[in-house]
């Protein structure tokens, strides 16, 4: 059924799923957890980290009874074939919604700081060929590519962090807690939307074997980015403070801008950070392009989910394109993740249905 | 054969890609504006001087050109126009090149304008992707045009002259105010805070970076002299090293010290419907000069002597700084707002706007900690 050569290896899957977490809302989170949260957001994250390591777990769980079927699949063997079938049909749609923003984003970050004169649209197709490229040659091709790539991403992401600390000061975090702790606790949707992705360990199940121990590795690709993402914010708030924080529409580029390093090396930092954050967004992209192409070929019941790819990436393209301006493109991806939200919520209920199916036989 | 076809169709396709790239700008088509400066012009038009950088001269190498200074190295040109972009699209009327920023090391404000205000001219500054966001802002006595028609024997552009005083030096001497880059004046802006930027002026054809422009929200109120500088410094905890004169000790030479550490805790009490800025100041300092030669200061009670003057000495010119600041200006480069926003979050909440009034019955209380460490090498 799943082609044999379609293989992860235990670090595979961990990269895999970092990547699909780790992308576009690099740039952007230090902005949504400032606006969300404000000082507070310190530790708004972490939890909002902890939440969604609960999901993933629940996920895992009911994966491990299904081990050679994706999502799409065996939520119809537990809700029937018309609940499933709308169920997985929204899951579609919501992975087709994200990959078109992020490709928007991408390409509206590219124009707007790179190249002004490109049109977006060429940006974007460029982008979309190159993933789709990758994605017709299956799992093990974008597994690899998120092997390669995602440690460079990490280890730039930590120089990031990093070397601007000199500028750190820990009193723009003052006073903290002074609402109470419930503006924190507000915050927590905006934020946890930045840690969504995980839900692609329910599309790589079947590629993993049995000897494979993907609860870890995936446990670990999604702490991975919860502990950068939470430094990250740290380091931007501490540096900037929340006005200017909340003020600068890529406030990532901005701390990349204001490293100063002895010598010439590093005196145009934000260039090689955009380097890299191509291609984590390239690898972002390329996840959610697989899932979505996968899963509307098992929602037809279609062993090929290649055609589907050429199918989608005019859709995508159209997703992506449509938004007016960049107000328009964050106001949709703020509540394309709330969708996404939604959705793992609805997949609580999936399985605690299953639970209670379990327990009646 | 239709293999051959479809490899020629190929090529015939790629040689269509290949012929150009929508932003390609050679490197020598542009523009490295390295300092803009700002004045005010005639009816509320801003009269804004470019230095761009010309790439040829430049690449003589800054140590070893034979005495030709950076006279051709550099371009100043200057133009009228309400804004910065404005003045920008003039610029490409007036210089075959492409005007590009990601050079730019310093803005320098003219004194007429800074006393109107800075905040509605710069934004272009924080929007533009192309700018820097380490580049410096200063201030300066007279008109920014002029600064940048100065040409310095050591560096090749004014505005690396510049960049190289307040970066370089600003750390080692306490006369140079701790530069304020645009990151810094964004976040000012955006709370409103008053700030010290500074203070540029010409002295015998040469650029003197002594002292500072003191502003209150975005506006330049007045100048604080060198010493004036330092006590600010102390007062917002930034690192200083420098030298020091002492006031003369009892019938005995003038003395110098060099400052090597400093570190300040200022922690705001409330008391009596005001507050007290409990400051308190740790100095680590060498003895650098004795105007004196058979004066001996390796001496225990001459020790205690030295230490004690430096501690009087640095208390009096912190009160009177902070009192002559408060007093004359209202202003609060200190930002002692925001340590009242951090520890009386409650109180900031209810009287953060009418702040003005409470910081102008403020007072503070300093307390200074001074270690003599070294001598040189003579007694």
């Amino acid at each position: 059924m799943y082609n044999t050569e379609d293989k992860l290896t235990n670090t595979q899957i961990m990269f895999v799923v970092i990547s699909s977490i780790f992308g576009v809302t690099g740039l952007l989170l230090p902005r949504s957890a400032a606006e969300a949260a404000g000082a507070d957001s310190l530790i708004t994250i972490p939890i909002a980290g902890l939440i969604s390591l609960i999901f993933l777990n629940i996920m895992l769980k009911l994966n491990s009874n299904y081990p050679d079927k994706i999502i799409v699949e065996y939520v119809q063997d537990i809700l029937g074939s018309f609940l499933g079938k709308i169920y997985s049909f929204a899951i579609t749609l919501y992975l087709v919604l994200v990959a078109g923003t992020i490709l928007r984003i991408f390409a509206d970050v590219i124009k707007g700081l790179m190249l002004p004169q490109t049109p977006l649209e060429v940006i974007m197709i460029t982008m979309l060929f190159t993933s789709m490229y990758l994605i017709m040659n299956g799992i093990s091709s974008l597994s690899k590519v998120c092997e390669i790539f995602m440690p460079i991403i990490i280890i730039v992401s930590l120089i990031l962090i990093f070397l601007p600390l000199k500028h750190f000061n820990i009193e723009e975090f003052y006073p903290m807690f002074s609402n109470g702790i419930k503006p924190a606790l507000i915050g927590i949707p905006k934020i946890f939307t930045a840690f969504l992705g995980f839900e692609i360990v329910a599309f790589i199940t079947p590629f993993a074997s049995e000897d494979n121990n993907i609860w870890r590795y995936s446990m670990l690709g999604l702490l991975i980015p919860v502990c950068i993402y939470t430094l990250l914010v740290f380091t931007v708030i501490g540096i900037f403070g929340v006005n200017t924080t909340s003020f600068s529409i890529y406030p990532t580029l901005e701390i990349a801008r204001y490293i100063n390093f002895p010598g010439a090396f590093a005196e145009r930092f934000d260039i090689f950070f955009m380097l890299f954050w191509v291609l984590a967004s390239f690898s972002t992209l390329s996840c959610y392009f697989y899932m979505s192409s996968l899963s509307i070929a098992k929602l037809l019941d279609l062993n090929y989910y290649r055609p589907f790819a050429v199918v989608l990436a005019p859709l995508i393209f159209l997703f992506g394109i449509f938004p007016a301006n960049l107000q328009k493109v964050f106001t949709y991806f703020q509540y394309i993740g709330y969708v996404g939200i939604g959705i793992i919520i609805v997949y609580v209920i999936i399985y605690a249905i299953y639970m209670i199916k379990k327990g009646g036989n | 054969m239709q293999k051959v076809t479809i490899l020629i169709a190929i090529m015939l396709i790629v040689i269509l890609l290949l012929s150009g790239c929508w932003d390609r700008i050679e490197i020598e088509k542009n523009a490295f504006i390295l300092g803009i400066g700002l004045d005010k012009g005639d009816d509320d038009m801003l009269n804004v001087t470019y230095q761009i950088a010309l790439p040829d001269a430049m690449k003589g190498g800054g140590e070893g050109g034979e005495g030709d200074g950076g006279e051709t190295s550099t371009l100043n040109i200057n133009i009228y126009g309400k804004t910065l972009k404005e003045t920008e699209q003039i610029l490409r009327a007036n210089i075959d090149r492409y005007p590009n920023y990601e050079h730019l090391k310093v803005i320098v404000f003219g004194e007429e304008l800074s006393r109107e205000g800075l905040a509605e001219h710069i934004d272009f500054l924080f929007r533009n992707p192309q700018s820097r966001r380490l580049t410096k802002v200063v201030v300066c006595e007279g008109e920014a045009k002029q600064i940048f028609e100065i040409q310095p024997k050591t560096t090749k552009s004014t505005a690396q002259y510049i960049n190289s005083l307040l970066e370089d030096n600003g750390r080692y001497s306490i006369q140079i105010a701790s530069f304020v880059d645009l990151t810094t004046l964004e976040n000012k802006f955006l709370q409103n805070d008053d700030f010290i930027l500074a203070k540029l002026k010409i002295k015998d054809d040469n650029i003197d970076a002594q002292g500072a422009g003191i502003f209150k929200s975005d506006r330049l109120v007045g100048w604080l002299d060198s010493r004036d500088v330092a006590a600010v410094k102390w007062l917002k905890d930034e690192i200083e090293q420098g030298t020091l004169d002492l006031s003369p000790l009892d019938g005995h030479p003038y003395i110098t010290i060099q400052i090597i550490y400093n570190s300040s805790k200022i922690k705001p009490i409330f008391k009596d419907h005001g507050f007290i800025f409990d400051v308190s100041i740790q100095l680590e300092y060498d003895l650098s000069e004795v105007s004196k030669l058979d004066y001996i200061v390796l001496d225990e009670k001459t020790i205690g002597e030295i230490e004690q003057t430096v501690i009087n000495d640095v208390k009096e010119l912190c009160e009177q700084t902070f009192y002559t600041i408060r007093d004359i200006y209202g202003a609060d480069p200190f930002a002692f707002s925001n340590k009242i926003s951090n520890y009386y979050p409650l109180f900031w909440a209810e009287n953060g706007d009418v702040w003005d009034d409470y910081f102008v019955r403020s007072q503070i209380a300093v307390e200074v900690d001074a270690h003599l460490r070294r001598v040189g090498l003579v007694k």
